[in-house]
């Protein structure tokens, strides 16, 4: 631990602080969103969004290599992209009539292909493991900078239409009869979720976001009964979960975004199992007072 | 609008696709009736319903509530579906639900008058003790008293019930019909069963509805109830009625 702590104070290593950074301010939106995703069960629209991502960054690359100089941050890109394929999942899945897990993998899967043929079209080499599996060296001011804008986005709306977006979610029925715009409040959480999608995409991958977005969730949803309760644990979840998974990729020297991943992972099983147990001695106990209430 | 008619529906068809599932249908609901809705699967009783709700928009005709159609917002129309929209996994408390009863359209937080609104209406359904349970540790007839809490917190002068009693036993069916008579004394209370014997007792007006609407004299309804008593779905769905029989 005290190499990890070595490594950030060392004004040489800049990016294990920027890839620290981006995980602590990252965590609320990924509290708050990845929390809406596994209550509303819609944890396969984030696996769209994060994997269309990949059509932006190879954009970026692409336009970049081009011309020889940074046109367009592959951050930008991503963020361009994860809203365009929000855009196109809301917007199909209502007009066109389509079926919209057809739209989903459609979107999953083109936005992928999209992303690779600009890689492969890009005249200097790109490795894509680091944006599909993640690389803390690809952050950097501009990329925290984005980062911390997206993340006060999301924060500021949900503060501000919090009771909506939840009644919206658990009965768009009685929503749409108190007179809000149920579609309006869906189409705002899809948008939510592509921004916050961009702001891990560096740090764990474009695969593995999905799961920074969902295990911390689950693993809330165990021990709380009111939304906002389950907002607050995930995102302690999820920031534990950053802090100590760089901590050990820098100290085994293995992939960032596949160690953050393997701890949250650890953390939810071992809350599965707590709660199992809670739940049985609970049972018993309920099993005994009635016992003892029989006559 | 005549005086005292707090529902009017004026030549209402509504159909989906080329299917028909209301015709020409004209009602008139006094303020503090209770009425109930009877009628066979796919007669049409909850899309009528829906229709007063304002969820569904008539093809032909309309449904005025206090002389506005349904197509403006009714924050005095409370309704409660048959089956709960609620994800028993969700994260969501008594009081979450019943405080969304006073959500304005816009954005914002609840203040202590609609706190206070929360408060009052779960008191007025006897669920004031259950302020903090989650909306799953609750039982059947539970459930349904938070709904009708919500759509009282919101303001509601009209109830629409759409099969209150389904799913629960006869104890809880029964408690249930008993604070429903009881909101009656304020409340307008228009109630979608397919089970009339529990309501017998409460209703002021019964109507069939098959595609068309009949109304029956209230004794007549109960004798055909007698009578049916011995079939196997104890309904008042009755085979000589024009209503009933209205499906063409």
């Amino acid at each position: 631990m005290s190499s990890f702590i070595a490594a950030l104070l060392n004004p040489d290593m800049v990016f294990i602080r920027y890839a620290l950074f981006a995980g602590l301010i990252s965590a609320v939106p990924f509290g708050i969103t990845g929390s809406f995703i596994v209550v509303k069960r819609i944890g396969y629209v984030a696996g769209a969004i994060s994997h269309a991502v990949l059509a932006g960054i190879g954009f970026a690359m692409y336009v970049n290599a081009k011309y020889d100089k940074e046109v367009l941050s592959p951050m930008l890109g991503a963020f361009i992209a994860a809203v365009t394929a929000g855009i196109i999942i809301s917007f199909v899945s209502r007009y066109a009539k389509e079926r919209e897990d057809t739209i989903i993998g459609t979107v999953w899967a083109f936005g992928m292909a999209i992303g690779l043929l600009f890689i492969h079209s890009t005249p200097t080499y790109i490795d894509p493991m680091s944006y599909l599996f993640g690389n803390i060296q690809l952050l950097g001011s501009l990329e925290l900078k984005l980062i911390i804008i997206l993340a006060v986005i999301v924060v500021f709306v949900v503060v501000l239409f919090y009771n909506q977006l939840l009644l919206v979610s658990y009965d768009p029925e009685f929503a749409a009869l108190r007179g809000l715009n149920v579609y309006f409040y869906q189409v705002m959480l899809i948008m939510l979720i592509s921004c916050t999608v961009v702001l891990m995409a560096s740090s764990v991958g474009i695969v593995m976001v999905i799961a920074l977005l969902t295990i911390p969730s689950g693993i809330a949803s165990f021990f709380t009964i009111k939304l906002w309760h389950m907002i607050i644990v995930s995102s302690i979840v999820c920031a534990v979960s950053v802090v100590s998974g760089l901590a050990f990729s820098y100290m085994l020297a293995m992939p960032s975004g596949a160690v953050i991943i393997v701890v949250c992972g650890i953390i939810y099983f071992a809350a599965m199992m707590l709660n199992a147990i809670f739940g049985i001695i609970q049972k018993n106990r309920a099993v005994g007072k009635r016992d003892q209430i029989k006559p | 609008m005549t005086e005292n008619n707090i529902i009017e529906i004026k030549d209402l068809s509504f159909a989906y696709g080329n299917e028909s599932i209301l015709s020409h249908i004209n009602c008139e609901i006094k303020d503090k009736e209770l009425v109930s809705i009877v009628g066979p699967n796919g007669g049409g009783k909850t899309t009528l319903v829906r229709l007063m709700a304002g969820l569904l928009y008539p093809v032909k005709g309309k449904v005025y509530i206090e002389g506005v159609s349904t197509t403006e917002r009714h924050p005095i129309v409370g309704y409660v579906s048959q089956n709960s929209m609620i994800d028993d996994k969700f994260p969501v408390t008594v009081q979450d639900i019943v405080l969304s009863g006073t959500m304005k359209s816009g954005f914002g937080f609840y203040n202590k008058n609609d706190r206070k609104k929360a408060n009052s209406a779960l008191e007025s359904v006897g669920m004031s003790n259950f302020v903090k349970k989650r909306h799953s540790d609750l039982s059947g007839g539970q459930r349904k008293r938070v709904i009708i809490a919500r759509a009282l917190a919101g303001g509601a002068k009209i109830l629409l019930l759409d099969e209150p009693t389904a799913n629960l036993d006869a104890n809880s069916s029964a408690d249930l019909i008993e604070l429903i008579k009881d909101l009656n004394k304020t409340i307008t209370v228009v109630l979608v069963t397919h089970d009339y014997g529990f309501v017998s007792d409460i209703t002021n007006r019964v109507f069939c509805i098959n595609n068309h609407l009949h109304e029956h004299p209230l004794k007549e309804a109960e004798e055909r109830f007698a009578m049916n008593l011995k079939r196997v779905d104890h309904t008042v769905v009755l085979n000589k009625c024009k209503g009933c029989e209205g499906k063409q």
